[in-house]
This record gives structure tokens, sequence and C-alpha cells, in this order.
């Protein structure tokens, strides 16, 4: 168990007390999108490439996926050529043989682990996708006809025929969520991450108090600048977070407490800086990052999940991932209002997601309200020890 | 040392506005004849102001201005500046470019060098991406534009907040403070668009005999409507109606409501009721709230007073009640959220 945390250079007194503890280790995954180790693939198909880029931009698209279609169309081409394409052709090629492109798209090997999940493979699909569709002027003359039919024509071969409609098979099944933390270690976490020194503790508080209670997505709090937060008259804070495949931002409303230790940070991190000769403010109101890693730089999603982490360790609890606060947010709010209410609170935009993969309803929420009606049997397991992690 | 905007002397010739959106005279005399062609046709004259500047920017997509007998003449070149605009542009207006030069191209085709505007099309859709499409209908081609919200979106507002904006609308008691008042009370309190606010008459205003409630008609669409006017709207309103009774003859009824002075008929502009009630939203603390954050704040206030979907959508003048979903959505959001908080501080 302690070897499983070695890698993460943490001290070995922390090393050690896990292992007393006995508290269980989570599978050590990296947070970073894998890159590729070697030379882009895409070198050959570089023009196609660069005006697939520029019309995605053109097309509203954001930084972060282009990046990713990028990349996938590279996976692409480099499965591809697992499967024997030939080293030196490239996309056009793979677009004329349709079976190999098929294949290709559902290649769920890979080189760092053992199988791509099926969101990585969805990815890729809607890569391909976007590029037959794009590029159909370029495309189409080359390959002699329609691209997109092209795209369609090699999934369908690699298809399973269903019904009236085809399924894809291949992708490691996603995971239904993960554990969730009880009141009690979310509060012991906050408590433990609040004790950094400086400003950082109060900006530990803030920003995991905030997640907590309004059960937003970590980048989308950690990316909010000085314009995002309004102070209203009534003395509430209001956050415009940026909501995940929806071109509106989705408005939050923080509670007294939360509001309370925003401005706290606020007021600590400005004082700081003056004391420090930095002439770097927080204003609201004004452009600029909310959360601070350093006294210009945005906190990174490294830095704060490090920071949740250690806070995990020193409280003595699971190591909880960050987007646990999420579920908990979802499971804690389920137990009393209907499901449509906590997906219009927490900002889901269905139920299917919601219901799949954050709500793991609580041992204690349901003996609690059985009450008298449960049969007295032998103690029951805690919840979150019978759900997959 | 870099000279900023402020350091710039005061001789210095910053060209007009006119004169930066101008093209070239051949392009523009183009530009005309399109215009009266299209005017002629019996196309709405806003609409065709809307082409003939979308047209513009076309030919100002490569940054410094093209003829458009340059723009036209090749079909690649058109598709490149539909798709490589010069700034990042939303979806309705790469989608209004497109239209714009289709229609340019059908009525002006042949003086641009294009014996036949539809093969000259239908080579233009050859080279845009389309996507996937399953009615007769579409083409579903592919233009820039991003779908992203541009503008800063502003808290969403509550009735005490529409309160505080009304307080905030005329803060003087002579005439143009009565005014704006009432104008702010309009937006905050009617279902009434900003554009029938400031084009209201008096002949609008109809009193029911029977239960002396005051209404406002209004022809949307084709529609004539008549929309209930709350006291909150209707005090403000009456009292700026009673006060033209004072100066005007009493057979002149249908004098504008909202004019630029007292004793003139002439309406005030659209720009100028705008910065009347964008300065009341911001002295009452909402610089970013709009005329629809206006209207979804009554929509909550309608329902907080018990009326139903359905009620509340025939108040608002609305012709499809899913339109008031729409209105309603941050209201529910934010009432969810705050109903979790309860649940959380437990």
């Amino acid at each position: 168990m302690i070897g499983t945390f070695g890698d993460l250079d943490q001290p070995a007194a922390v090393q050690l007390s896990l292992g007393l503890l006995g508290v269980p280790a989570r599978e050590l995954r990296s947070r970073a999108r894998p890159r590729p180790a070697r030379k882009c693939s895409l070198t050959e198909d570089c023009a196609l490439i660069h005006g697939f880029q520029h019309l995605l931009a053109a097309t509203g698209k954001s930084k972060k996926t282009q990046q990713a279609y990028i990349y996938q169309l590279d996976q692409l081409l480099t499965a591809a050529r697992r499967l024997g394409l030939p080293e030196d052709v490239g996309l056009i090629d793979l677009f004329r043989d349709q079976a190999l492109l098929g294949r290709a798209i559902i290649d769920d090997r890979s080189a760092s682990r053992g199988r791509l999940s099926r969101w990585t493979l969805a990815q890729r699909r809607a890569a391909v996708r976007a590029f037959a569709r794009l590029m159909a002027p370029e495309l189409r003359p080359l390959l002699g006809t329609e691209p997109e039919a092209v795209v369609i024509q090699a999934l369908r071969l690699v298809a399973e025929r269903i019904g009236n409609g085809y399924r894809l098979s291949g992708g490691e099944p996603r995971h239904r969520g993960g554990r969730v933390p009880t009141p009690s270690e979310i509060e012991a976490i906050i408590v433990e991450a609040a004790r950094a020194p400086g400003f950082k503790g109060k900006r530990n508080r803030a920003l995991l108090t905030v997640l907590r209670g309004t059960g937003s997505r970590v980048n989308a709090l950690r990316e909010i600048e000085g314009h995002d937060i309004f102070s209203l008259p009534n003395g509430r804070m209001r956050l415009m977070l940026h909501a995940k495949g929806r071109s509106e931002r989705r408005e939050v409303e923080l509670s007294g407490e939360a509001s309370r230790l925003l401005f706290d940070y606020i007021e600590t991190f400005n004082r700081a800086a003056g004391l420090a000769g930095s002439l770097e403010r927080i204003t609201l109101g004004d452009a600029g990052p909310v959360w601070r890693g350093s006294w210009r730089k945005q906190w990174a999603y490294q830095g704060v999940a490090k920071i949740f982490d250690e806070a995990c360790v020193a409280a003595g609890v699971h190591a909880y991932r960050l987007h646990s606060l999420r579920r908990a947010f979802a499971t804690d709010v389920e137990s009393a209002l209907p499901r449509r209410a906590v997906a219009s609170a927490g900002g889901w935009h269905g139920l299917d997601r919601l219901d799949n993969h954050y709500i793991r309803p609580r041992w204690e929420h349901i003996s609690k309200k059985l009450g008298g009606e449960m049969f007295p049997g032998p103690a029951l397991e805690p919840d979150h020890a019978a759900a997959p992690v | 040392m870099q000279l900023r905007l402020f350091d710039s002397p005061a001789t210095a010739k910053i060209p007009a506005r006119a004169d930066r959106e101008k093209l070239d005279g051949e392009s523009e005399a183009l530009l005309r004849r399109y215009r009266d062609a299209r005017l002629a046709t019996g196309a709405h004259p806003r609409t065709v102001s809307r082409e003939v500047s979308q047209v513009r920017s076309l030919a100002r997509a490569r940054g410094d201005s093209m003829p458009l007998a340059q723009l036209f003449a090749e079909a690649g070149t058109l598709a490149q500046a539909l798709l490589q605009p010069a700034a990042t542009i939303a979806a309705s207006t790469g989608r209004s470019r497109l239209i714009a030069c289709q229609r340019f191209v059908r009525e002006c085709g042949p003086a641009v060098g294009i014996p036949d505007a539809e093969a000259f099309l239908a080579g233009l859709d050859e080279l845009l991406p389309a996507r996937t499409h399953r009615g007769w209908h579409s083409a579903g081609l592919i233009v820039a534009g991003t779908k992203a919200r541009r503008c800063p979106q502003g808290p969403t507002l509550y009735p005490a907040d529409l309160e505080r904006i009304v307080c905030e609308g005329g803060s003087s008691n002579g005439a143009r403070g009565r005014r704006d008042r009432a104008l702010v009370a309009l937006h905050c309190y009617s279902g009434l668009r900003p554009d029938e606010i400031v084009g209201l008459r008096t002949s609008q205003l109809v009193a029911d005999a029977t239960t002396e409630q005051l209404t406002i008609e209004v022809r949307r669409a084709g529609r004539l409507l008549r929309l209930p006017l709350v006291a909150p709207a209707a005090g403000p309103l009456l009292q700026l109606c009673f006060d033209y009774s004072e100066v005007e003859p009493c057979h002149r009824r249908a004098v504008c409501v909202f004019r630029r002075t007292e004793r003139h008929d002439t309406p005030l502009s659209s720009r100028a009721a705008r910065k009347i009630v964008q300065r009341a939203c911001s002295r009452a603390g909402f610089p970013l709230a709009t005329a629809v954050d206006l209207r979804a704040a009554f929509a909550y206030w309608l329902k907080l007073r018990g009326l139903s979907d359905h009620e509340a959508a025939s108040v608002l003048g609305l012709k499809q009640v899913k339109s008031l979903d729409v209105l309603l959505r941050p209201h529910a959001a934010l009432d969810a959220q705050r109903r979790a908080r309860e649940v959380l501080a437990e």
C-alpha cells in the first residue's frame, strides 16, 4: 500500500500514516492528457490538418477541442499503422480503405495503458467525422466520393447490426462514478486544506467550500475571472461559470458563508500582495484570475488536485478525487429534493448522467428515513464500500 | 514612447465611420443597384440594409477591402471569405452573410461577371463543407460562426431588483423624469418589447369599461394582442399621459407617449430609450441587465402571483408557452440552488 503512493513524492511520515490507517489507495492515474511521445505522424497531411484546425476555430470550437481533435487524428493514424497501414502513407489513403478506417477508429489498444475507454473512442469518432465534414471540399476530389459517407460506411463495417441500427463495440466501459465522501469527511478535508500558510489557506478553504456548496466543476470554478463575479445589492454573490457543452454561462449563487470566505480570501491575497511588494490584485468586476497559484498566475488544476490529495491524506480519509465533491453534492441534495431539481441546481443537462454516475445513495439517509420500519439484522456495510471504484 | 489613445494629438484625423465602411466606387455603385433591385421586389428596407452591410463585410474579410467584382469572380474566393472571416463572428452573422451573397449573386450576378447565377451558387455549395441532414429543406451548409455568447452575461433579476430599477428610473420630478420613470416601468412590468414601448401611442391604451383595467393593444406578426397593464407600470404611464393632456388639445389622441421633448410629438429613438433603461439598471447595481432580463424578471413576478404558465404567457404576449420556460430557466436553476443550500445546511 505504501508502495503505491511512492510515486507521489509523499513524505515518509505521510506514507507511514497511510499504511497505519489502512486507508485504501486509489489507482494512480496521470491527470494530464497523454501526448504523443514521438514526432506527430501527420506531417504529410500538414496542409489538410492546418485547414481543419482553421475551420474548427472559425466554427467556434474551443482551443481544447481543436487540440483534442488533432491529437485523435494522430492516434487514428498510429492505430491504422499498427493494423497494417504502411508508414509512408497518410490520412487520404486511410480514408480510401474503409475497412481499415473503421478498425482504426474502434482500435482500443493503448501504448501507455491497457485499453482505451469508450469515451476516448467516441472522441476519436467525433474527430474523424468532423474532419470528413469540414474538409469535404478538399477530400471529395481526392476520394471521388462524399467523405462523410465514407466514414459512415467504415463505421457500419465494424459495428454490430442490432434492430434497425448499428452499435459499436470496443473500448473499456466507463466507470459509473466513484466513492462519495460523507459530509464529515468533506469537513475534515476542508479543515486540513485550510491549514496552509498565508493566503493559500483561505484560498483552499473558499474554493473547496464553494465546490461543496454548489456542486460546480473544478475547472469551471478555477477559471473564473474577476468580471465573472457579481456582488448584488442584497449582499449575495453570484458567479458566472463556464457550463460544459453550453454556449451560455451557468449562474451560481453563493451562500452567505461561501461569499464571506471568498471575500476573506480576496482581501487576504490583496493585503499579502501589497506587503510582498507585488502590484497584483484581485478585483471584482475586472479581468484577471481569481484563484491564484502565485501572485500572478492562475491556480493550475494540478495544484488544486495536489492540495486536495494532501488534505485527504492529512485528514486520514480515502484518497478521493476532486470530482467526488460534485458527486457528494448530487447525493446529499437528491436525498431531499427531486432529481430534476438536483439537475437544475448542479447544472446537469439531463438525468441519465446524474443517475448513473453521480448519485450514490447513502446508507445513513435510507436508514434514517425508514426509521423503525427497518428489519433488525446484521450491520450492513457503508454504502461507499460497495460502490465500484 | 508608444502612443496611447489619450496621447494622440487633437489634430490627428480619425477617419469617420462612414468613410471606413465604404468600398471602392464601383463596388458601392453595385451595392446601390442591388439595394434598388431588392427594394423594388418588396423586400423590407431594414433587411436590405443588413444584406448590403454583410456583403461589405465579406469584401473586407481578408483584412483590407476587396472590390466586389474580384470577390465574386470565383466561387473559391467567396467560399474562403465565408469560411475565414477577419474576426470571430456569431453563427447567425455567418448565416446572414451566406444569404446576402446568394441574393446578391441572383440580383447582380451579370454585373460582376456571373452569367449563370444558379450554376455559380451550386459551385459555391460544393466548396463549402456540409453536415448530414435529414429534411429536404436543409442543405446543411457550414460557414464560419460560433454559437458561443458574445456579450457578457449579467446576473438574473428578481422582482425586488425590478422595484429598485424602477425607483432609479427617473430621478427628477420634471417632465423628463416622469417620462423616464414610465419608460423604465413599462420595460420592467409589461409584456411589451422595447421597440413597441418606444413606438407606443396614446390610442393604443384601452381602458376596459367593465373591469376598469388598462390594457395596451399591439400588433405582433399580424396578430392584434391586448396586453394587460399591471399597477406598477400603469401608474407612471397614466401620470405621463395626464401631463400630455394638459398641454395637448383633447382631440389629438394618437400622440406618441415617449417623446424627445414634452411639447414636440417626435418619438424617442430606440437608442435613447435603451440608454435610459441602462442608466436606471446601472444605478440600481445591474450594469449588464438587458430588456430580456427585465422581461424574465417580470415573468417570474407573474408566476409568484400564482399565474399559470399559459396565463403568464398571455400577459407577456408570447406566442408559444415554452418561450416562458426559456425566460424562467435561470430563475428555476437559482431556486433549485437555494433549496439545495437549505438541504446541505441542515
